[in-house]
């Protein structure tokens, strides 16, 4: 059969032109994980430390979160070079905000700026993967997610990296994302009038809901949930291992922890 | 990071000249522009360039942002001509040594036999590179035009070793956002506060810092060593002999390596570059001789 | 002032010798020579009324403007050469919509006032061909804002860049004699309704016709900004 010619068989015509090298690519997966788990007072945010390409490992402990602020982070995965990039640009902004207005930048508008900067880099795009995390306005926790080119959601918690496939539907299972499409909407998801009463920031009836529910879910659960997310992560992804850095944001600072994966 | 491994298209590509019009030979372009006549391909690289900023559009709307980017392939890149291979770095008790052969290979060929690939840039710091090793002197006047301003200034102000590495990030991360990267992976040694510093940073930018690290084929053969033996707390005599166990290693596993090393030690007392030695090596052990003995049926 | 008058006052960028920069002044002399506009602020909101000078009876008053809209938090009253203001008030509706498109949030109050402040020092500037300045704007702004944080705001900004915050403060021809009305009359715990007839009757002391629906325009933020409509105004005006 043709078709299962082995590689070495097929030989180029004589003339044609051979590669002699692998084709350069702007870019490279670091791989990585990072988490993020809103709750009504408190946001978990997680990251793994391992940075690899293909099947080595180039470092165990590059951190991948940027703290911005006591009530603002950023966790991206991907490509190290466009992280440190993207994340160096935030903090200058950050920086300038600082200047210019005199207050630090809430989580709300950073997620705001994070999507602009991604999205102005649409067509040669930061190979990141982003999530933007702490406390909104209220106090409430928050967190945001993104695409490379800057579509991004409002949710209740959210994955992304390498481990994303393997965590995010332990996530779905454990927090039961509360899908606004689900009709009629659930007695238990029935919402409350939140927020003061000058808000600017419109908040959808769904995120209301998931809001809510995650109000029940006590900190010391999210932590713990996190932690084994990660651990069965580092089972099976390769890029996914080493540590995890766990960032705690609540209205009285940020607290760290540490998780020891596996190093294989 | 792997670019000093893989094999350079130098060779099998013939460097385009400035042939008589005279020639029946058709121009290939494909024929590798040679650096000096870069402008000329100018516009067929913007062209280029055009249709990958097509493709990635295709590709943005039939993909999630998040599967392979290839997109960008098609964009003219020129490829390495004479490869340093593996650099290797350590840090220990009092400061950071390098490592690296003085092999400058054209193809597989072993074209230079003595080339530096270990540089000082100032009394705290030392760069070395594997990759393309032109593009390596080029980045290196950059450092020394940074140098020079700096002694110029006459305020005993200098570059410190983590300022060398984060600079060469960002000159690398900008050519390979230009599409044009400098073909190299670089280790930036130094010691300054009291403290060893050791980092490095690829051809696109990726960078990180570390106990130890090691560039290209270094990754693969040298770094297991470094894990298992490795301590912050080594004195100069363990740290030494644990660069030669790890430039040995390279050397009997990497066909682009030569016997001819050099070291570079950055201190608390300043910089110094050996003079090039050789190791003592055995190529007796049986698997040397008999690679199949263990694996009946191979050859 | 008129006194030291001197060859000094002809360049925007040369001092006097005792150290002033007349073109400055004599702008702020400018507004002096405008129509009297008032804003009061109260922990509900900040109220602004204005005179309008409706010189003819052929004259349409509703287009006098001397209040607007810079976003949905924020508006300014003016006095002075309303034209300018114009430029002012089309640089600040830009930035607060950069802000609301960059940070997805309002833009706080002080850096609007600042970033108008900006603009209004560009007279120094040496940039005469393409949108330079050849003098400084001829207008005082009343800015008041309802801030995310911190609730309602008025500042005062005037030709030389100046801005400073006010509890309740007038502007132009009557300002003087408004200014001190207001001095007496204010309090922090006033509510809007009182605000409105407090900027109001002020106004009214300082204006030489008599207070109509058609002679003064009212607005306020509270938080959103508002343009009382004519019977809005008729009903403060009963409450005088």
């Amino acid at each position: 059969m043709a078709a299962a010619l082995p590689v070495r068989a097929q030989v180029p015509a004589a003339g044609a032109e051979v590669r002699q090298h692998a084709t350069w690519s702007p870019y490279d997966d670091n791989g990585g994980t990072v988490v993020a788990v809103a709750g009504d007072d408190y946001c978990v945010v997680a990251a793994s430390t391992r940075m690899s390409t293909g099947y080595s490992i180039l470092t165990r402990d590059k951190t991948k979160i940027l703290r911005l602020n006591p009530k603002c982070v950023v966790a991206s995965a991907g490509m190290q070079a466009d992280m440190e990039t993207l994340h160096k640009m935030l903090h200058m902004h950050h920086v300038k905000y600082h200047f210019n207005h005199r207050k630090p930048m809430s989580c709300p508008a950073t997620a705001q700026l994070l999507s602009n900067t991604l999205y102005y880099k649409r067509f040669f795009p930061y190979y990141t993967f982003n999530l933007c995390a702490g406390l909104d306005e209220e106090g409430r926790g928050a967190v945001y997610t993104y695409d490379a080119i800057g579509s991004y959601e409002r949710v209740g918690y959210g994955c992304q990296g390498s481990g994303k496939e393997l965590i995010q539907p332990v996530l779905d299972n454990q927090l039961k994302a509360a899908s606004p499409l689900v009709l009629p909407q659930q007695q238990w998801l029935s919402s409350l009038p939140l927020g003061r009463p000058c808000s600017h920031q419109q908040t959808s009836p769904a995120l209301t809901n998931l809001q809510q529910w995650l109000s029940s879910l006590p900190l010391e659960q999210a932590v713990d949930l996190v932690k084994g997310a990660f651990v069965s992560a580092g089972e099976r992804d390769i890029y996914t291992g080493d540590d995890v850095e766990i960032l705690v944001i609540t209205k009285e600072g940020v607290r760290t922890d540490r998780l020891e994966l596996k190093r294989d | 990071m792997d670019e000093g491994s893989a094999p350079p298209g130098a060779p099998t590509c013939q460097p385009a000249k400035p042939s008589p019009p005279s020639t029946t030979q058709p121009q290939h372009y494909y024929c590798l522009p040679t650096r000096s006549n870069r402008q000329q391909s100018t516009d067929l690289k913007l062209l280029v360039l055009g249709c990958g900023l097509v493709a990635l559009h295709t590709w943005l709307v039939h993909h999630n942002a998040g599967a392979q980017l290839h997109m960008l392939h098609m964009v003219q890149v020129w490829y390495p001509y004479v490869t340093g291979t593996s650099v290797l770095g350590i840090t220990y008790k009092d400061g950071v040594l390098l490592a690296s052969d003085t092999l400058g290979a054209y193809g597989s060929t072993k074209r230079y036999k003595s080339f530096e690939r270990l540089r000082k840039v100032n009394d705290v710091c030392v760069v070395g590179a594997s990759g393309e090793l032109s593009d390596f002197q080029y980045i290196m006047r950059l450092l020394e035009e940074l140098s020079d301003d700096d002694f110029c200034m006459d305020d005993g102000h200098h570059l410190k070793p983590h300022e060398v590495h984060s600079y060469l990030c960002r000159v690398l991360y900008n050519r390979r956002n230009k599409m044009d990267p400098l073909w190299n992976s670089l280790v930036v040694g130094g010691f300054y506060g009291g403290k060893p510093f050791l980092g490095t940073v690829g051809m696109i930018g990726t960078n990180y810092t570390d106990d130890h690290v090691a560039t290209g084929f270094g990754n693969h053969l040298a770094r297991p060593l470094m894990r298992e033996k490795h301590r912050p707390d080594m004195s100069e005599e363990e740290a030494t002999a644990l660069m030669h166990d790890c430039l040995k290693v390279c050397y009997y596993r990497d066909k682009n390596s030569i016997n001819k090393f050099q070291l570079a030690k950055v201190t608390a007392e300043g910089v110094t570059v050996s003079e090039p030695f050789a190791l003592e090596t055995n190529w007796n052990y049986t698997l040397f001789a008999n690679p199949a003995a263990n694996a009946p049926g191979t050859w | 002032m008129f006194l030291t008058r001197s060859e000094y006052d002809r360049g925007v960028n040369t001092f006097s010798p005792e150290g002033r920069l007349f073109q400055v002044e004599y702008a702020i002399e400018a507004i002096k020579l405008g129509s009297t506009a008032i804003a009061v602020r109260t922990d509900e909101g900040v109220v602004m009324a204005v005179e309008k000078r409706v010189t003819s009876p052929l004259l349409e008053p509703s287009s006098i403007e001397k209040v607007a809209e810079i976003d949905e938090h924020i508006g300014v009253a003016m006095s002075g050469l309303t034209a300018d203001a114009r430029t002012l008030i089309d640089h600040g509706r830009v930035e607060t919509q950069q802000h609301r498109f960059t940070y997805n949030e309002p833009m706080p109050l002080e850096s609007v006032t600042q970033s108008l402040c900006d603009l209004a020092l560009r007279f120094g500037e040496d940039d005469n061909d393409e949108g330079g300045m050849s003098r400084p704007f001829g207008v005082a702004l009343l800015v008041a804002g309802w801030d995310a944080e911190g609730g309602p705001v008025l500042f005062h900004t005037d030709p030389s860049g100046t801005y400073v915050k006010y509890d309740a403060k007038a502007i132009g021809s009557g300002s003087e004699g408004a200014q001190t009305a207001l001095q007496e009359s204010y309090r922090k715990d006033m509510t809007l309704k009182e605000a409105e007839v407090l900027a109001l009757s002020t106004l009214k002391q300082v204006m030489e016709e008599k207070v109509t629906a058609t002679n003064v325009d009212i607005a306020r933020v509270a938080p959103k900004w508002h343009l009382y409509t004519p019977e809005e105004v008729e009903e403060v005006i009963t409450r005088l």
